[in-house]
């Protein structure tokens, strides 16, 4: 018998967790202020969950008093009375972690409320942070001192939200090189984040927000060198929307823009396979 | 191969019921979390002698002794555990399933309790495990198998999975196996083994070549080069030795396949262009798609975890490194910048770190990158060469090989490059893989 689905409330948690600090690491910005709301009402989501699970345990509870036999699966020798006990026992703790997890739920919004109190002190006064230095590329350069308010150290936002990215938590890769885009945009690493912004959304398999992102990067850093990755990424996302003569455009321009890149090699395999011509 | 088959139908699961998720997760939030993340708090377990039923059976003694062995063996090596001081047992008395005495474990300072129980039961032995949270006084999990002799490290190591599971939401790692090449005479041959270097199976029995294995995703089948027809071929193998397919290849240079996570490419190195460069087939229908193009050698290529980038090396910048790229194979950079040598980059199944081999002082030893600060961290040092590095599906241990008693092993070592131990014996052992 089942009371609980297993491990339906620590991945829940932890999950939340994650979000709420990833966004704390990440810094401020008014950008962030939706991001920081969609992981609120991702919190009220568990919270609603939590409340389900409370349900359950109320008619688990009315289906033991109703129904005192128990299968005798897993320790067949223990008699009914004893399983019983043992079983009162068990909601008693799920209770419990109900409990610590509606805790750990507040604590979470609460630390949320206190980051965007800081995102507002900060958005109103970071002068310069745009002119820290940036390392020439990440690994190397060095380290912002952590200077009070605002102060954010550009290689660790940009590595954190790569990491974040290789992990597969694309919602806070996006979150991460947005940030640094936002914060950081003459750097030499901004169109590199603009483009992982576009690379997190693709991966993910949103490509229609892929699709905006690759576009702001092309409009935004026009004389980048991701430009020719932003096409083709573009291009790709068109054909996996199945907006085929939209993808095609992008790909037969990267072609005839940029004939000599890894990215040209690789788009006209993709129109040849599509029965097109190149350009 | 033939103890695989053996093992899915002489072991099942008789019972599996687990009326509770984890222990106390409320109680002890912090040491869930702490050890997942730093291994450094380990819960402590008291794992007494297991019970032989009926008494004076032999058979059902040995069983006994030998799942408890190597539970006790899997649990240690799976890094969460402490297992508390045997000669403490003796002061708990009169404990049963039925009444575990959770008090007077709580009293040695146990935080979590199994108790086993094997039977003989005709031919067969009927093994049951139960995991039980002391201070919680609560059940756990219990489970039950049935099996002949062959099969009871197989139990063990299954047990001992279910109960990582319990504390840490995966399943622990004593069921995987690894794969390696062995070489007898000028042949070399896949074999494969338990994670802890027991029941060694020869996979391939051919009078040449089998190079760089490869796990699918699922466990079920072994990719590698093959030059049994006399030129290079990629086979896939199922596990108990049967030829699933092959693509045969062409030029000098071909090696080291890697399986995608959604079992449906493979990468691997080829100069049958000419030069070698990195390559994707599509198994289902041996369609080759052709990533890197560049005059530099290209090898070693390695999928990341979620499927979306690949490590490879390249010496385009005049040594070898260890680069990043788009699954498309394009957007390539940069990740290795110390040494003069840097070659066999693995990603870990979480995604976050990376590890390599480096030379050093004329001597290769295994390197770590956490892709946060991507500073390289030496796991190895000293004697003999360490190479061919790849990690456990969990992350927290790696094979590797090394020459270091003069003749190449298997070992294994945790993410740290602690307790590196020795896997196999009589030398000619490389290319460890992990399945995953």
């Amino acid at each position: 018998m089942k009371l609980v689905p297993r491990r339906f409330q620590v991945p829940c948690l932890l999950a939340a967790v994650a979000l709420g600090s990833g966004c704390l690491t990440t810094g401020g910005g008014a950008s962030l202020q939706s991001d920081l709301d969609d992981i609120q009402q991702q919190l009220w989501r568990v919270q609603k969950d939590t409340a389900a699970l409370h349900e359950k345990m109320d008619e688990i509870q009315t289906e033991s008093e109703t129904r005192p036999q128990m299968d005798p699966v897993l320790f067949p020798e223990i008699d009914a009375g004893n399983r019983m006990d043992s079983f009162q026992n068990d909601i008693q703790i799920l209770r419990r972690r109900i409990d610590e997890m509606n805790f750990r739920m507040d604590t979470i919004v609460q630390e949320i409320r206190d980051t965007r109190t800081r995102l507002s002190v900060l958005s109103d006064g970071a002068p310069g942070e745009s002119n820290s230095p940036i390392p020439d590329r990440p690994g190397e350069g060095g380290i912002v001192p952590g200077t009070g308010n605002g102060a954010v150290n550009p290689e660790e936002l940009y590595q954190n939200a790569y990491a974040d990215y290789s992990k597969g938590n694309y919602l806070l890769a996006v979150l991460g090189f947005r940030e640094y885009v936002r914060r950081f945009p003459d750097s030499e690493l901004a169109d590199n984040a603009q483009y992982w912004v576009g690379e997190s959304y693709f991966s993910s398999g949103d490509y229609e927000k892929a699709i905006l992102a690759f576009d702001e990067l092309v409009s935004r850093f026009p004389n980048g060198d991701r430009l020719p990755t932003a096409y083709l990424k573009k291009g790709m996302s068109y054909l996996e929307e199945n907006r085929t003569p939209r993808g095609v455009l992008d790909l037969q321009f990267l072609v005839r823009n940029f004939p000599t890149t890894d990215e040209a090699r690789q788009a006209r395999e993709q129109l040849r396979r599509l029965g097109l011509a190149e350009n | 191969m033939s103890r695989n088959k053996h093992l899915s139908v002489s072991l099942f699961l008789l019972a599996f019921a687990v009326s509770f998720p984890e222990r106390g997760w409320s109680q002890e939030p912090d040491l869930i979390t702490g050890i997942s993340e730093t291994g450094a708090t380990r819960i402590h377990l008291a794992l007494p002698d297991f019970l032989a039923v009926p008494r004076g059976s032999l058979l059902a003694l040995q069983a006994a002794r030998t799942i408890h062995q190597v539970l006790r063996s899997d649990l240690h090596f799976s890094g969460y555990f402490d297992i508390v001081n045997p000669d403490y047992y003796e002061l708990v008395t009169g404990y049963n399933e039925r009444d575990p005495k959770f008090q007077e474990w709580t009293a040695i300072g146990a935080d979590s309790l199994i108790l086993g129980k094997t039977e003989e039961v005709g031919e067969k032995l009927l093994l049951e495990g139960r995991l039980y949270d002391v201070p919680g006084k609560l059940a756990m999990l219990g489970k039950r198998y049935r099996g002949g002799v062959g099969s009871l490290r197989s139990i063990a190591h299954k047990f001992a999975d279910e109960v990582v599971l319990q504390y840490t939401g995966e399943k622990g790692v004593a069921a995987t196996r690894i794969a390696y090449v062995h070489q007898q005479g000028s042949n070399k041959n896949i074999f494969i083994m338990d994670y802890d270097g027991e029941h060694q199976t020869q996979l391939t029995r051919d009078k040449t070549l089998n190079l760089t294995p490869a796990w699918s995703p699922d466990g079920t089948r072994i990719a590698f080069l093959s030059y049994r027809n006399g030129f290079p071929e990629l086979v896939i193998l199922s596990q108990d030795g049967t030829r699933v397919r092959a693509y045969p290849q062409s030029g000098e240079l071909n090696a080291s396949p890697d399986w995608s996570a959604d079992g449906k490419h493979l990468l691997f190195n080829s100069s049958r262009d000419g030069n070698a460069e990195i390559y994707s087939l599509r198994i289902a229908d041996g369609r080759i798609s052709r990533l890197t193009h560049h005059p530099g050698i290209d090898s070693s290529p390695a999928w990341s975890p979620n499927g979306r980038q690949i490590l490879f090396t390249s010496d385009r910048n005049g040594s070898p490194q260890i680069y990043i790229m788009d699954a498309e194979g394009t957007h390539p950079r940069r990740l290795t910048f110390q040494g003069s040598y840097n070659d066999q980059g693995s990603w870990t199944p979480r995604g976050d770190r990376i590890v390599y081999t480096s030379r050093v002082e004329g001597r290769f030893q295994i390197f770590r990158i956490d892709l946060k600060d991507r500073k390289p961290v030496p796991l190895t040092s000293g004697r003999g060469n360490k190479e061919s590095p790849s990690w456990s599906p969990d992350g927290r241990h790696i094979a590797y090989c090394s020459n270091v008693t003069g003749r190449y092993e298997i070992y294994s070592m945790t993410s740290e490059g602690e307790r590196q131990t020795r896997l196999t014996r009589g030398g000619g052992n490389t290319h460890p893989t992990w399945s995953r």
